[in-house]
């Protein structure tokens, strides 16, 4: 037994690694980085005085700068690491003309004979006609306008720039000579200084960075919410058993039956009801006097402020009348699917020769349901169950945003309306991880539950 | 009991043929463009050109030489002569029966009868085609990996380091060139599959050869891993996370993400159903008479596998329409100018109007039920085997 145990956590941990590293790239695909969502949360301006040079300090603290992974496989004409440079719009540029195929080396003399001209030129008289082609020069990456800007360029004779713009001819000439069409992968490895394993220790640490929102730790923003999430998982979980077990083996016991014609037909509706139809539905007839006096019985969504220093069952009970709706929500759509499991288990069991048995030893129906077939019915259901915890918090998602219950899915989708990356990739990994471990303690509790798997593994 | 005489069911296809009709022939039912027109004494079909030539029809046509759509109202046009939030039972005070609001408008004075029939187009689009792609790769990746199993594909030393060397760069020349180098999706996906299938024609072709001892390679051990790791990510949280990655929102960002995370459901019940259906004595005699494997499996096991997928089929269908719709309830992934079910529904809820709740929330009601008591038909007909 505890062979198999340790058998499945061992296989957990490639998954879990897996899992980490497909989030961690996930989280680097989206638009902007950290480093000017930093500079948000500093409250500098992005067009501001200090905002570059206050951008270049955030991207070497957060770290950045450095590769991302443990290796790379680029192109022969990349640099080893394109991260080490610090400032957005240069790194933006290179990574330009970088994927037009042009050699790293080349690209970097360029824009050093550039940067002198348009260095010098930014010094001079602003109000020259060759100023304007200088100033297209600095941020153009396409080839062709370049070297129309540079021919427009030499026509101006000028004693000091003329030898300046020559070289900057040769050396774009000979970036545009060498690109390289043709090219081999080249493996480079950086170790482990890199940015994976630096936010792998930290995600092992706890550590999920900072929310750009409001400058809060993220790990307390999820365990905030986190509680709401669980409560409403809670009681869905054990609301739903109470009403869903007892319909599927009564439905199941006395089949064809009015009670579970009738049972399966309400589940077939309640199982094809979308969540959000229902709860928008509950919200527009029974929460306002609009449409009905009667029916407005259940207060407004959205009042969910809890008093400081109350005791957690204590909010619970002032906060009571705002989760019935939800939690109706929730039972509804989830009683469908465990109730026609229920009926279908036993009218398996029921087909079984064991029961046949007991038919012929003279038990009645009633004795022979609640001896027999329940435990049997039960154990499968355990995976049912606990499989319906974890896909329970995407259920509560949409729940919680209905109702402004400030939960994990309600605190997800606010970041992902303000691009607060960190907590959105946060939340991802959490319940992944939450995932996993369930369905693992699933596993493990019917397999000591199961006296099939126990024999079958000594 | 014959499912085929089964009332629920006859009523259940019908109601999703009248979808896809709806769907396919929204313009002709509801829309601001005349389905004939009568100019000068010639007979035009605004409508019908209009899809040919992308150009906005001129409105320099008189009402009486025309016939409107049933609905004569876009989705997205502004109605300026009624007022806005316009319940379904309360406008009274326009008498004209042919510009009524049959089920009322929105917030912005848009009929929600036209969106309603142009958002079927929309969710069924999204459901089918995601379904469609989901199925292909899902399918064919699960048959063979119960086929096969861990031992079935059995390559040569030379081979598979020929394939170490051959593969790897391949792929990374693919992505280099058309993902970094000229983003071209399709390119990159199109190169794919003309690399897939000469791949597997050459491999098929030089693995005849028993020169060499063989290696296993364990195919099937590689998809439970994959499926367990799509598995591990809870549903909508990842779709979530998915769809706010790309900066322009489009249907097609969706179907993509849609069909990237249901594969795997229809690989593990694909699997499932090629287990039952190997052992079986037809599968063995066909074997024995040295039918190829692909015959075997494209024309011996996947029709017996069919009917029963074709109940998965139904189900996911109904699951994506119910993402979508999720999805643009909450406001995320579609483009604005696109006519949604769900979107209608949240403006309705912010603004405590029933007729925008209950009729578009109806819609996808009555075509998730549709799909499932189809599903549960099939399920139960004598076609199913397992499940």
């Amino acid at each position: 037994m505890t062979g198999y145990v340790l058998k499945r956590i061992l296989l957990v941990i490639p998954t879990m690694l897996v899992v980490m590293i497909i989030a961690f790239f996930l989280s680097k695909l989206v638009p902007g980085d950290a480093a000017s969502a930093m500079l948000i949360l500093q409250g500098i301006q992005p067009d501001g005085p200090n905002a570059s040079k206050e951008y270049e300090r955030n991207y070497i603290h957060l770290k950045l700068n450095k590769p991302t992974f443990y290796f790379s496989i680029l192109p022969d004409f990349y640099p080893e690491n394109i991260n080490q440079i610090p400032s957005d719009t240069k790194r933006k540029q290179i990574n330009d003309f970088l994927i037009q195929k042009f050699n790293y080396s080349d690209i970097q003399d360029y824009l050093s004979v550039r940067d002198q001209i348009t260095y010098t030129k930014a010094n001079d008289n602003k109000d020259s006609l060759d100023n304007n082609y200088t100033y297209n020069l600095i941020f153009e990456t396409q080839p062709s306008k370049i070297k129309s800007s540079i021919e427009q360029l030499l026509k101006y004779k000028n004693a000091e720039i003329s030898p300046k713009i020559s070289a900057l001819e040769t050396s774009f000439n000979n970036m545009v000579k060498n690109k390289s069409n043709f090219y081999y992968p080249k493996i480079f490895w950086h170790g482990l200084d890199n940015q994976f394993h630096f936010w792998f220790k930290e995600i092992i640490a706890g550590n999920f960075g900072l929310s750009i929102k409001d400058g809060r730790m993220v790990s307390g923003k999820i365990s905030a919410a986190l509680k709401w999430t669980l409560v409403l998982i809670l009681l869905n979980v054990i609301l739903s058993s109470l009403i869903s077990i007892p319909t599927g083996l009564y439905a199941g016991y006395k089949e064809n039956g009015w009670f579970d014609r009738m049972s399966s037909f309400i589940s077939l509706l309640l199982y094809a009801t979308p969540v959000f139809w229902l709860a928008s539905l509950l919200i527009v007839f029974c929460t306002s006097d609009r449409y009905s006096t009667f029916l407005n019985i259940f207060p407004t969504p959205g009042t969910w402020y809890i008093p400081d220093n109350q005791s957690f069952f204590r909010s619970m009970g002032l906060l009571s009348g705002q989760l019935v709706l939800p939690v109706i929500c929730l039972v509804a759509n989830d009683i469908a699917q465990l109730s026609r499991i229920t009926k279908n288990n036993v009218l398996e069991q029921k087909s079984k020769l064991y029961v046949t048995l007991a038919k012929a030893k003279g038990l009645n129906d009633w004795v022979i349901l609640k001896k027999h077939i329940l435990p049997n019915v039960l154990i499968p259901l355990i995976t049912v169950i606990g499989g319906r915890i974890p896909a329970g918090i995407s259920g509560a998602l949409i729940i919680e945003i209905i109702f402004n219950i400030p939960g994990m899915g309600r605190l997800m989708y606010e970041s992902i309306f303000s691009s607060d990356w960190n907590v959105v990739f946060g939340i991802l990994l959490i319940v992944s991880v939450f995932t996993i471990t369930f369905m693992l303690i699933t596993d493990i509790i019917y397999a000591v539950v199961n006296p099939k798997i126990k024999t079958s593994m000594s | 009991m014959k499912i085929k005489n089964d009332i629920s069911f006859i009523l259940s296809k019908w109601v999703i043929g009248i979808y896809f009709l709806v769907a396919i022939f929204g313009s002709f039912l509801a829309g601001d463009v005349p389905i004939f027109c009568n100019i000068n004494g010639k007979m035009t079909s605004p409508l019908i050109s209009s899809f040919f030539t992308k150009s906005s029809f001129n409105t320099n046509y008189s009402e009486e030489s025309c016939i409107m759509p049933f609905i004569p109202y876009s989705p997205l046009n502004i109605d300026k002569d009624h007022p806005v939030a316009l319940s379904p039972f309360d406008d009274s005070k326009k008498g004209i029966s042919k510009n009524k609001h049959w089920l009322g408008t929105d917030k912005l004075g848009r009929d929600v009868a036209s969106g309603m029939i142009h958002g079927t187009a929309t969710a069924l689009k999204i459901g089918i085609i995601s379904v469609f792609f989901a199925f292909i790769v899902g399918v064919s990746l699960g048959m063979m990996s119960a086929y096969y199993k861990d031992d079935g594909i059995r390559i040569s030393a030379p081979l598979l380091i020929a394939i170490i060397v051959v593969i790897p760069p391949a792929i990374y020349y693919m992505i280099m060139e058309w993902v970094i180098f000229n983003p071209s999706v399709l390119y990159f996906l199109s190169a794919c599959l003309v690399g897939t299938i000469i791949f597997g024609a050459s491999i098929s072709w030089i693995n005849k050869s028993d020169y060499f001892k063989k290696h296993n390679v364990p195919i099937d051990m590689l998809l439970l891993k994959v499926i367990e790791i799509r598995k591990s990510f809870p549903g909508i949280f990842i779709l979530l996370a998915l769809v706010s990655l790309f900066a322009v929102p489009s249907i097609w960002n969706i179907v993509f993400i849609i069909a990237l995370l249901g594969w795997t459901e229809f690989a593990r019940f694909a699997r499932a159903e090629t287990l039952a259906v190997k052992e079986e004595n037809y599968i063995l005699s066909v074997k024995v008479l040295g039918f190829s494997d692909v015959r075997i499996l494209v024309g011996h096991i996947l029709p017996n596998i069919l009917p029963t997928l074709i109940v998965m089929v139904c189900f996911s269908i109904g699951s994506a329409v119910l993402l979508e719709s999720t999805l643009s309830f909450l406001g995320i992934g579609l483009p604005v100018e696109e006519v949604t079910w769900g979107k209608m529904m949240a403006e309705g809820r912010n603004m405590n109007a029933w007729w925008l709740v209950v009729f578009p929330g109806l819609a996808i009601f009555i075509l998730i039920l549709s799909l499932n008591r189809l599903a549960t038909g099939y399920q139960k007909s004598k076609f199913a085997r397992l499940l």
